[in-house]
């Protein structure tokens, strides 16, 4: 009968904190907004649309050379879009609109382009990030428009994995899906026992004749239903603004269980270790978000730089981006079994390191003043 | 008056160091976003690549050192990690790298019949922002090596101006950026869990009680408030001298001005936040959201806004040119840049425009003014409180 008793003590516990969540909405806060804040600025800021670049042209010449070269600017394109978005306009409106930042780049082609073979360009050159990409672009035409004439020394072919990109957006979107999941059962577990602690719960706890780690099994429940619950909700709003089309679905959410008991658990030792929600709340919030951009959510491990790769290897969440990211997006269809395994190892290494935090909390002061 | 200010500020100052809480909000929290995003700054320069180089012969050599010496100001555009074909392919093909350039066996051999050898670029295409960076550095190299081969059908790019003389380096424009969320989010947790701290430890109600008034306690809190908002941000600068090459030698006393500035502004905001909510947990998230979002809207701005037209970016655009931290953060970059230290009105950087300084003009005071008076009303109001006793 111990084992029903058991039971019913973590149901209890975790319909219990799942009321305390839904009544102190405090809690729902950083869950729900944290990754889709994220996700709408990160997606719009830095990854808005496909590559068409906004650029200002100014054809001075009506010669048949200058106009190829202006089909060969508006037919240059990436593996999504065009390369540009071409603002045919008279000189001064272009160049004042390059001055005020309003475009990154003016190109003249001036009238003697046919002996000249030269254009010029105006730059508003706000940084070196925003400048390769424009001036890479023009080189990128320049080829093409040789390469139409059979005059390019090398050419290039891309040969991508799969027929078509997914979109920046889409990756971030996709990304910030696992960092719902990854951060919401962390942050809702050390929420809920900190709550224990401040309302004093624990003490009740340390008192009943089962044992206190119920009360962290019940945690662990809650915490992982709520990750899927902002999961999901992230997902919705990746699908509905950003071209998320997740796949694998079922793979995913399965292989991200343990991931997610792990995350419960790494909450609690946190929230054991720093007690006060204003202490750990902003810590874990700030290092997920930062975990986020460097370390295999904004781009794949493989393309940061070296010390982010580096740092990387031993941070343990930039493995959840990198073995994830390709299910989401159908690029791997499940887990390797060499992945479970180690994702089963370290959720019963974490499964065995709560006891020994629950025995501590029984040990420690909890007086609370009384 | 003077004594109940020191003494607040004491105590204050005290039970910061006591318990560590306030020193962890405050220095710590900046100081993990901004090194783990300064990881991916350089992620803008250089990506890692491997290529297979089947042949060492001359021109094969020549695409290669091309690509392994072209740079801009940040660093080279390709961080080459093998040359190896079996070796390339391997790490490309088990996800080690992202990349992978095949430079043909017969290079040479097809270059001098005038036929043009193909170099085939393979990616892992599920980022279309990665697929893009490495055929546009490719393209960078080609047309390189087509310019040292054959540059007499090349079209000519002429510069003919730009706003400066050099490109901005994107550590310096990420780096000035970093700076305004850690001063704005410190000065926003600082001040607003001082004062949220008076209801907690139910403080409030003896400081309501004190026959030396109102004005010591905002005083006190204000100063011990800016005191560990300068030691955060001399540590972010710190920090990002050594992770973006920051210039910590070139801060200026106009750049600490507009520092206090920001300060104000996160200070007011913390203190509208922190009386009006009075818990420091939701206080704290909403910093650093706050804090994060405004980063990417006004420390990214100048370079959105080359190109928001249409859709949604063109709203977050609008957005946040109309926010006085967008206007702050581009004239610190500016006298940066060019070590001009005066006012600067928007004749005399072509950062800003002239709307964004009369708004920013404008907007400044009155925000810092609005949320600070409304925050003395509240609290004078809450302070009576009795949180329960």
């Amino acid at each position: 009968m111990k084992w029903k008793t058991g039971y019913y003590a973590i149901a209890a516990v975790n319909r219990r904190n799942r009321k305390i969540l839904f009544r102190q909405k405090q809690f729902l806060v950083a869950p729900f907004l944290m990754p889709v804040v994220v996700m709408i600025l990160t997606a719009l800021i830095m990854g808005a649309g496909g590559d068409d670049w906004p650029v200002g042209l100014v054809n001075e010449s009506d010669s048949v050379e200058s106009q190829d070269f202006v089909e060969t600017l508006e037919n240059a394109h990436s593996n999504i879009t065009p390369y540009f978005s071409i603002r045919e306009m008279g000189y001064e409106q272009a160049s004042d609109a390059v001055k005020a930042g309003r475009l990154q780049m003016l190109i003249r082609i001036p009238d003697d382009f046919p002996q000249s073979q030269t254009v010029y360009t105006e730059t508003f050159n706000i940084n070196s990030d925003m400048m390769k990409n424009v001036r890479l672009r023009l080189e990128h035409t320049v080829l093409d428009q040789l390469e139409e004439h059979n005059e390019l020394q090398a050419t290039s072919e891309l040969i991508t994995e799969k027929e078509n990109d997914v979109w920046r957006e889409s990756f971030i979107a996709g990304s910030t899906v696992l960092l719902a999941l990854m951060f919401t059962a962390t942050i809702t577990a050390a929420n809920l026992f900190a709550f224990d602690i401040e309302n004093r719960t624990q003490k009740e706890m340390s008192l009943t004749p089962l044992n206190n780690l119920l009360g962290g099994v019940g945690i662990i429940l809650t915490s992982v239903f709520m990750a899927f619950i902002s999961g999901m909700f992230t997902m919705l709003v990746g699908m509905f603004a950003f071209r998320l089309e997740p796949e694998n679905l079922w793979t995913m959410f399965i292989g991200m269980i343990p991931v997610l008991i792990i995350c419960a658990i790494l909450g609690i030792i946190i929230a054991h270790f720093l007690k006060r929600y204003r202490v750990f709340q902003p810590i874990v919030i700030v290092t997920f978000m930062a975990t986020f951009f460097g370390a295999g959510g904004y781009s794949s491990v493989a393309g940061l730089p070296p010390i982010a790769r580096a740092f990387s290897d031993i941070w343990a969440f930039s493995y959840i981006f990198e073995w994830f990211n390709p299910i989401l997006h159908n690029f791997s269809s499940g887990l390797e079994i060499t992945q479970y395994i180690a994702l089963i190892i370290a959720a019963f290494i974490f499964m065995a390191i709560l006891p020994i935090i629950y025995k501590r909390e029984l040990l420690t002061k909890n007086s609370g003043g009384q | 008056m003077f004594p109940a200010i020191k003494g607040m500020m004491l105590k204050d100052l005290k039970t910061s160091f006591r318990n560590p809480s306030m020193l962890i909000l405050s220095i710590i929290v900046p100081i993990v976003f901004i090194f783990l995003y300064s990881l991916i700054s350089q992620l803008s320069t250089t990506n890692p690549i491997v290529i297979a180089q089947h042949s060492d012969d001359p021109a094969s050599n020549a695409l290669t050192t091309i690509m392994e010496e072209m740079e801009i100001e940040d660093g080279p555009y390709y961080e080459i990690r093998t040359l190896d074909p079996d070796e390339a392919f391997h790490m490309y093909q088990n996800g080690e790298a992202p990349a992978l350039v095949e430079i043909p066996e017969d290079f040479d051999q097809q270059l001098q019949q005038s036929e043009p050898p193909n170099v085939k670029l393979y990616v892992h295409n599920m980022n279309s922002d990665a697929t893009k960076n490495f055929q546009l550095r490719l393209s960078h190299a080609l047309h390189q090596f087509q310019e040292n081969e054959d540059s007499e059908h090349l079209i000519d790019i002429h510069e003919a101006s730009s706003t400066f003389e050099t490109d901005i380096s994107m550590k310096l424009y990420v780096s000035i950026g970093l700076l305004m969320f850690a001063v704005i989010y410190s000065g926003m947790v600082n001040t607003a869990t001082l004062l949220t701290r008076e209801w907690e430890e139910r403080t409030s109600k003896e400081i309501s009680l004190s026959p030396n008034g109102f004005a010591p306690l905002l005083i006190a809190k204000a100063f011990t408030a800016f005191l560990l908002t300068t030691v955060t941000t001399i540590l972010v600068m710190i920090l990002m001298a050594f992770t973006l090459n920051f210039p910590i030698e070139n801060v200026s006393l106009a750049v600490i001005g507009w520092l206090v500035i920001l300060f104000l502004i996160g200070a007011s905001l913390g203190a509208f936040t922190g009386v009006t909510i009075k818990k420091s947990l939701p206080v704290i998230t909403l910093s650093a959201v706050i804090g994060i979002s405004l980063y990417l809207l006004c420390g990214n701005e100048s370079s959105i806004r080359g190109f928001a037209y249409g859709g949604p970016i063109a709203f977050v655009w609008r957005l946040s040119s109309y926010l006085p931290m967008s206007y702050i953060t581009d004239t610190i970059r500016f006298i940066f840049v060019t070590g001009k230290n005066h006012i600067l009105t928007s004749a005399s950087n072509p950062l800003t425009t002239t709307t964004s300084f009369y708004t920013s003009m404008i907007t400044i005071p009155t925000m810092i003014l609005l949320l600070s008076w409304d925050s003395i009303v509240k609290l004078k109001n809450n302070l009576f409180a009795s949180s329960g006793q």
